[in-house]
């Protein structure tokens, strides 16, 4: 069934241009409704046939619809025919459909300026250049058209312009139409130095080029001038164009450089004409404009429509990307396009990292960024807030901590928020207990709120940091705590149990560990803490599924440390021993392995929450900076006496290693278990 | 010595409210020719819009209309029938200029058949365009929309103590993070539009940091004002280069800073 849209006669233009919008993905602002749609905006036949697809299904428009073709111009245009359509048809969703009305799609011309140039500036649009590109023959031998003259050999110039012409349709996928011979290749249609490097590698292929030629650098500008310098060379081969050479362009001086190596070269990522690019690239990837729109010398503000915030983003990537300093000797006007920001911008990248920063002015006052780009010397000299509070030294940081209704994860949150964190609590099957503990911390005077929700189930792992992001906008720290997992003996272990836990400790902890990331980067950094259990490495009777997952935890652990350091992220994980409370005394003969537990120890008692909380508390400060991707073991020494091996389990193996030793007298160095 | 456009008054002027009758009744013939250049059809009518309003704001201010005295800022938003206060001929006998040198000052606004004009700041987002002159009043205005950034923006331009500031207020007063980030930049782009910091440019914002000590509480009523007219809020902030005065206004979804020259 249809679900046409009625047509509203008021806002069309504004309904034609969202749907211009949807389907090229141009931001609505480029999108200029008088602007042609293939001169200006670089909008051809085939797109603009999907966007008449939804318009005909969004409007239930007829195929028989009458849209002569200077109707189709321009989104303005295009809004025009159809009011006049449906200011002439009353209801406009009754006609059937015939057949496509191709004339509306293209003008079978179909030229496209392939730079996407806003009007306004006076952009041409790759047709009908006048040949200001240097090739004026003197030697007659090609006229300013690009015409060969009569008496042309076998192999003719206007056959091989052809043949170039060819290739340079088959890499950039421009209709052949549109590659005028005397284009200017950069300015007229839009083709980069690196596409440009492309046609020049097919080029030699094709006519097995020599990797080095003499080709006067203004003549690689337009299709004709690379077509006649590459002639000489080409002719140069009878067997495959046995026409005689025609003549070429007086050489290029010997000092020029060598032809085609400038655009195609495997040259260093800061070449002038790579940087350029890269910061066009850049602004596209920042504004979801289309690159080709992105032209260098339009104004951000007036042509495209960027403003200085998004220009700020863009400086932002910049700076990151090429770790550009804080403090720069660039002018405001140019700042105005993207060409002048990228030449202003240059001699930094092209400098050595810190050369670039003693000639501009004094104005950053030791100030810096606080990421260590910049000044470098600043940070440390500003109080923060935080150390203006003494006995809060949390205070404006926002700390997530998982599966924090009840047990340890609850000490934490109270802890943290005691320390003066904003707390978010998360608690999935124990609800209540996680509105009691948001309770509790603002009783106290701290600040928390509940973000309900399972971390092993990603649409409320979305939910949860959807809240977050929505309450706060950004993430210090996250502790990971939630943990789901069955204690028993193999034998009596499914899959099912596996799947649950590492579903919950593993997957659960990578995806909130991702969100997190994507959140403290708008801080500058954050601090990620996981848990895991000296069991992972040994036995403790019971724990087989939870030491797995546990062994996984401690490797994801030291694989996000290395892949977020970059973000100024540190992840470490605390590995504590049992811990006394509700979950200890669940476990399968607690009293006899609590028993055992404590004698191991050397200070005769377990963890208690408080314990790992504390250590928590000190990893998240500033003081613990340099601890990245660090498993700590908090368990009173029980690992260390019992080498990983639960007590009665110790027993039992000291007493095989004994017996081994004593029966075959060999020195096998087992493990030290006593 | 005060004059009479020393009065405080934001003219706010929402493009909406632009039809193509106004424009070109309310704007001389070179101004419609200048907005025609513009290729960017929201910037242009921003930039409409922001012609408007400051010739709305100084025909207010020849007018002594809806004086709300000295000193105290505020801003207006213009409606069809505020904007129906002055005649057309008023409008069009009121021209803009535009110092379009290099590094050139403000624009300034004035009589078109005189040669006294005032200093005019003008500032415009999301279809919306802000005007204020006078000698003595605001010096400088921005006018930015609230919304979500690219990571790297918040790492790059913003400091830890900014960061957490925005996160203690966030926290605090359940403000908007975007909106606080936001109004961190604007006040650095307000900055960047007075004499004392003509020196530098929108790279430079990284060096700019705001600190504002207190008073954010404050920011709840903008923050939750129902739209962007009102009375400005006061905050005492500073930068490298010493302390300034910010005044703040907005709604949920645009933030107007102004720094006045005698801060």
């Amino acid at each position: 069934m249809s679900t046409a849209n009625p047509i509203r006669i008021g806002n069309l233009t504004d309904e034609v241009r969202d749907v211009f919008s949807a389907v090229t993905r141009y931001p609505v602002d480029i999108l200029e409704p008088h602007a042609s749609l293939e001169e200006d905006l670089g909008i051809d036949s085939v797109k603009l046939g999907e966007v008449f697809a939804v318009l005909r299904e969004k409007f239930h428009l007829p195929d028989t619809l009458n849209m002569p073709r200077e109707s189709l111009r321009s989104i303005e245009s295009i809004a025009t025919s159809l009011r006049e359509y449906v200011q002439q048809n009353s209801f406009a969703t009754s006609l059937p459909a015939a057949h496509v009305n191709g004339n509306g799609f293209a003008n079978g011309n179909g030229h496209v300026n392939g730079n996407g140039h806003l009007n306004g500036n006076g952009h041409s649009n790759g047709n009908g250049h006048t040949n200001g590109n240097g090739l004026a023959y003197g030697n007659g031998h090609m006229n300013g058209n690009g015409h060969v003259p009569h008496g042309a050999p076998v192999f003719s110039r206007e056959d091989f312009l052809n043949q170039v012409r060819d290739v340079f349709c088959t890499v950039t996928r421009y209709p052949v139409d549109i590659l005028e011979p005397h284009a200017s290749l950069e300015e007229d249609l839009g083709i980069d130095s690196v596409k440009l490097g492309e046609v020049f590698a097919v080029l030699r292929e094709k006519y097995g080029l020599p990797a080095v030629m003499d080709l006067p650098r203004e003549q690689l500008k337009t299709i004709a001038g690379i077509a006649e310098s590459l002639s000489h060379y080409v002719a140069e081969k009878p067997t495959e164009f046995p026409a005689p050479p025609f003549p070429v362009a007086a050489p290029a001086p010997a000092s020029q450089p060598v032809a085609a190596a400038a655009p195609v070269s495997q040259s260093p990522v800061h070449r002038f004409e790579d940087f350029d690019e890269q910061v066009r690239a850049i602004f596209a990837e920042v504004t979801r404009y289309p690159i080709d729109i992105l032209e260098p010398t339009a104004s951000l503000e007036e042509d495209l429509g960027i403003d200085s915030v998004k220009l700020g983003e863009v400086f932002a990537v910049l700076r990151e990307r090429y770790n550009l300093p804080e403090v720069l000797d660039a002018p405001r006007e140019s700042m105005k396009t993207i060409g002048t920001i990228a030449e202003a911008l240059r001699r930094y990248v092209d400098l050595p990292q810190s050369g670039g920063l003693h000639d501009v002015p004094a104005v950053s006052n030791g100030h810096s960024n606080g990421n260590g780009h910049g000044t470098g010397s600043g940070f440390e000299q500003r109080p923060p807030v935080v150390e203006a509070l003494e006995n809060r030294p949390f205070e404006g940081k926002i700390a997530l901590v998982t599966g924090s209704g009840r047990a340890l994860g609850k000490d934490v949150a109270v802890y943290l928020a005691s320390l003066g964190a904003t707390v978010i609590v998360n608690s999935f099957h124990s609800r209540e207990q996680g509105d009691k503990t948001v309770k509790e911390i603002i009783a106290a005077g701290g600040k928390a709120i509940h973000a309900w929700g399972s971390v092993a189930n990603p649409q409320h792992v979305e939910t949860i940091f959807e809240q977050i992001e929505q309450t706060y906008g950004g993430l210090d720290f996250f502790v990971s705590n939630a943990s789901n997992g069955m204690l028993g003996k193999l034998e009596d272990l499914t899959p099912e149990h596996f799947e649950k836990a590492y579903r919950t400790n593993v997957i659960g902890l990578h995806q909130c560990a991702l969100r997190a990331v994507n959140l403290m980067k708008r801080r500058g950094g954050g601090k990620i803490i996981t848990l895991s259990s000296p069991a992972c490495h040994g036995y403790v009777d019971y724990f087989g599924c939870m030491a797995t997952v546990k062994a996984a935890v401690e490797s994801l652990t030291k694989t996000m440390a290395i892949e977020f350091a970059r973000y100024n992220i540190q992840v470490n994980c605390i590995s504590p021993g049992p811990i006394y409370g509700e979950l200890l005394n669940k476990w399968p003969e607690s009293k006899r392995l609590i028993a055992e537990w404590e004698q191991a120890t050397v200070c005769d008692r377990l963890c208690v929450d408080r314990d790992v909380s504390s250590f928590i508390g000190y990893l998240l400060s500033d003081a613990a900076k340099l601890f990245t991707g660090s498993v700590l073991v908090m368990d009173g020494g029980i690992s260390v006496r019992w080498g990983g091996v639960s007590g009665a389990a110790a027993e039992n193996v000291n007493a095989t290693a004994r017996s081994a030793n004593s029966q075959q007298n060999v020195g096998v160095a087992l493990p030290a278990y006593h | 010595m005060a004059t009479k456009h020393d009065l405080s008054l934001v003219a706010a002027l929402d493009s909406a409210e632009i039809t193509a009758e106004i424009q070109t009744s309310y704007l001389r013939e070179t101004e419609v020719q200048e907005a025609a250049t513009i290729a960017n059809q929201r910037r242009r009518e921003e930039w409409v819009a922001g012609r408007i309003a400051a010739k709305y704001a100084f025909l207010d201010g020849e007018g002594f209309h809806e004086s709300a005295g000295l000193g105290e800022l505020y801003v207006r938003k213009l409606n069809i029938a505020d904007l129906a206060s002055f005649s057309s001929d008023a409008y069009r006998s009121v021209s803009v200029i535009r110092d379009r040198a290099p590094g050139g000052g403000p624009a300034r606004v004035g009589w078109s058949s005189g040669s006294d004009t005032v200093q005019v700041a003008i500032s415009h987002s999301a279809g919306y365009s802000c005007a204020s002159l006078g000698t003595a009043g605001v010096c400088s205005l921005d006018l930015e929309t609230p919304v979500q950034r690219v990571p790297e923006f918040y790492l790059q331009t913003f400091t830890h103590r900014e960061r957490d500031w925005v996160g203690a207020c966030a926290g605090a007063h359940g403000l908007n993070p975007e909106w606080l980030y936001t109004l961190l930049w604007s006040a650095r782009e307000c900055l960047l539009k007075t004499p004392r910091f003509t020196d530098l440019s929108l790279w430079h914002m990284p060096a700019l940091e705001i600190d504002i000590p207190d008073g954010a509480e404050r920011l709840v009523r903008i923050h939750d004002s129902k739209d962007l007219s009102g009375s400005f809020e006061f905050l005492q902030a500073s930068t490298f280069r010493g302390a300034f005065r910010l005044a703040v206004a907005g709604s949920p979804n645009l933030i107007l800073t102004a720094i006045t020259e005698n801060d």
